[in-house]
């Protein structure tokens, strides 16, 4: 069942031409929620195999708000199937590094879930309303709202520990 | 210098982009040949489910594994191509469907093609295919009445499952929503489902649509407190209210597992209280998997909890009242889905990791009454008893 919502991307007439356009902001999105081990174009480029696989994108409301669900949805399934994976190691014994890290003042972000770093983003960055952060996370005004408050509750506690 | 911008400013600029050309070109190019636009796979595909389907049939005749007597031809009801996904379309079936009316008492199933069986409670099992309804993933879910008519929710690949309608004669096919978890109340007049925003298996609208007027009544279900959405992974009546299974949802993180009851009142559904059932979600050791109504106990609910190390599953009746669990009985493995006549009369599907090179996991369908276990049939993936 859609939820009838304002549209924030334009109607797509040449697919190619409109991602071109919606590409840049798809792929920034796309680095903001991925896992650190996930390359921001493989992420946008899953969420396209997906939506072409149910049709053409022209015959979506809102392309971009439905691909970065999409993305929100695949970051988060990888993040939760790597901490499953992550569990059973621990059960069994075995050693595996928590995350893989790298000599970027950025790694510490991947601790924030992907939601948290997408409401934070489109809020705080893009400056966009919650109500069309919810659009973009396919969720409600008010949980894209508690997102980014406990993505920046998170985002604090990741900046003071900095030296 | 440092780089004063936001830091998920400067995360958002990560990486070399390989431009918008080559990332959509890639996308078309990893695109999965789509048998429903393309003619000649249908037919090859069909003829492979013919082959296999006749190889199947055969292997069971030979093997008399099961007391199964199966009326109408399974063969020609799973030769006809699968529904496409496209959003819009309507489930249909292009197979001239068989009559069968269900046994005056019965047991519906869904078995793996996605074709739903009538087991009659007796001693004398036998199955009647109807071929209307089709699945095309082994998640679905039944809700039958007392003349038959199915709803069956199926699953798409990606994020669009439906719930069909279909008569008992098979004849006719309906989408009735884009939605999950189909359950008829005590009467089989209101049809309660679960449906999502975009993303149907993330379900967190709860519906209750009544059938002679089609009058649909929809709530979304979240924490009052926080706003944080619920996710609906069972539905079912309790008496006259709608009990749901749910996942509270932290960010994305499951973290806990509620029944939440609703009740139908005045045009709206009204929260009417819950019961933890601890931290997990269904796919995680000693979780709850289903709930099901406890037959003549409006103040109960069934439900199977895995036990922690994965090995066994309880079966399990929880007080509304307390939330305390009594354990009715404990089967090997991983239980799919159950239905009660009684307390001391259960049918469920028992999911058996059993290596076989023609029919991989098999999941058998077993009826508990009292200690004794028999098993009714195999190769089912969800069961449910008519509603009265």
């Amino acid at each position: 069942m859609s939820m009838p919502r304002t549209p924030v991307s334009p109607v797509v007439d040449d697919v190619d031409e409109w991602f071109r356009c919606a590409y840049p902001r798809l792929r920034r999105f796309a680095a903001v929620v991925a896992p650190p081990t996930i390359d921001p174009d493989d992420l946008v480029q899953d969420a396209l195999v997906r939506v072409l696989g149910h049709g053409a994108l022209a015959r979506l409301d809102d392309p971009v708000a439905y691909l970065c669900r999409t993305m929100t949805n695949l970051a988060s399934d990888r993040r939760r199937r790597w901490r499953r994976g992550q569990r059973a190691h621990d059960r069994l014994g075995s050693d595996r590094s928590p995350l893989p890290s790298y000599p970027s003042d950025l790694a510490d972000l991947g601790r924030l879930r992907p939601m948290e770093r997408g409401a934070v983003y489109l809020h705080d960055v893009e400056g966009r309303p919650f109500d069309e952060v919810a659009t973009l996370l396919g969720c409600t005004a008010a949980a894209a709202r508690q997102a980014a408050v406990r993505g920046r509750d998170h985002l604090r506690t990741l900046m003071k520990v900095e030296p | 210098m440092t780089d004063p911008r936001h830091p998920l400013d400067r995360l958002a600029d990560r990486g070399q982009p390989r431009g918008a050309d080559e990332v959509l070109g890639a996308a078309r190019a990893s695109q999965p040949a789509s048998p429903a636009r393309n003619p000649k796979v249908w037919a090859a595909a069909a003829a492979v489910v013919v082959v296999i389907a006749g190889a199947l049939a055969m292997l069971r005749d030979d093997a008399q594994t099961t007391r199964v007597q199966t009326v109408d031809d399974p063969v020609a009801s799973t030769t006809a191509p699968a529904p496409t996904t496209t959003p819009t379309t309507t489930p249909t079936t292009s197979t001239p469907p068989p009559v069968a009316r269900p046994p005056a008492k019965y047991f519906g199933f869904a078995l793996e093609a996605g074709i739903v069986a009538f087991v009659d409670h007796g001693d004398d099992v036998t199955v009647t295919e109807i071929g209307g309804v089709r699945g095309e993933e082994s998640e679905t879910s039944l809700a039958v009445d007392a003349s038959g008519v199915v709803f069956h929710h199926r699953a798409f690949t990606g994020c669009r499952s439906d719930i069909v309608r279909t008569e008992p004669d098979g004849g006719s096919a309906v989408l009735v929503e884009n939605a999950v978890h189909p359950a008829l109340d005590a009467d089989g007049a209101r049809l309660a489902y679960a449906s999502g925003s975009e993303c149907t298996p993330d379900a967190d609208l709860l519906s209750v649509r009544d059938l002679a007027t089609g009058t649909t009544t929809t709530v979304p279900v979240g924490d009052p407190d926080d706003g944080l959405p619920w996710r609906i992974t069972d539905v079912e009546w309790i008496g006259t209210r709608v009990a749901i299974l749910a996942n509270q949802v932290d960010g994305q993180e499951p973290a806990s597992q509620w029944v939440t009851l609703w009740a139908p009142d005045a045009g709206a559904l009204r929260f009417d209280g819950q019961v933890s059932l601890g931290v997990g979600d269904p796919s995680t050791p000693g979780a709850v998997t289903a709930i099901e109504p406890a037959p003549g106990d409006a103040g109960s609910i069934l439900l199977t909890r895995r036990a922690a190390d994965g090995a066994t599953t309880d079966v399990r009746r929880l007080a509304l009242a307390d939330g305390e669990e009594t354990t009715l009985f404990t089967v090997d493995g991983e239980v799919g889905a159950f239905a009660a006549l009684s307390l001391d009369d259960i049918v469920y599907v028992a999911v058996q990791p059993k290596v076989d090179f023609v029919r991989g996991q098999i999941d058998t369908v077993r009826r508990r009454i009292g200690d004794d276990d028999v098993e009714l049939v195999e190769g089912i993936n969800s069961v449910a008893v008519p509603a009265a």
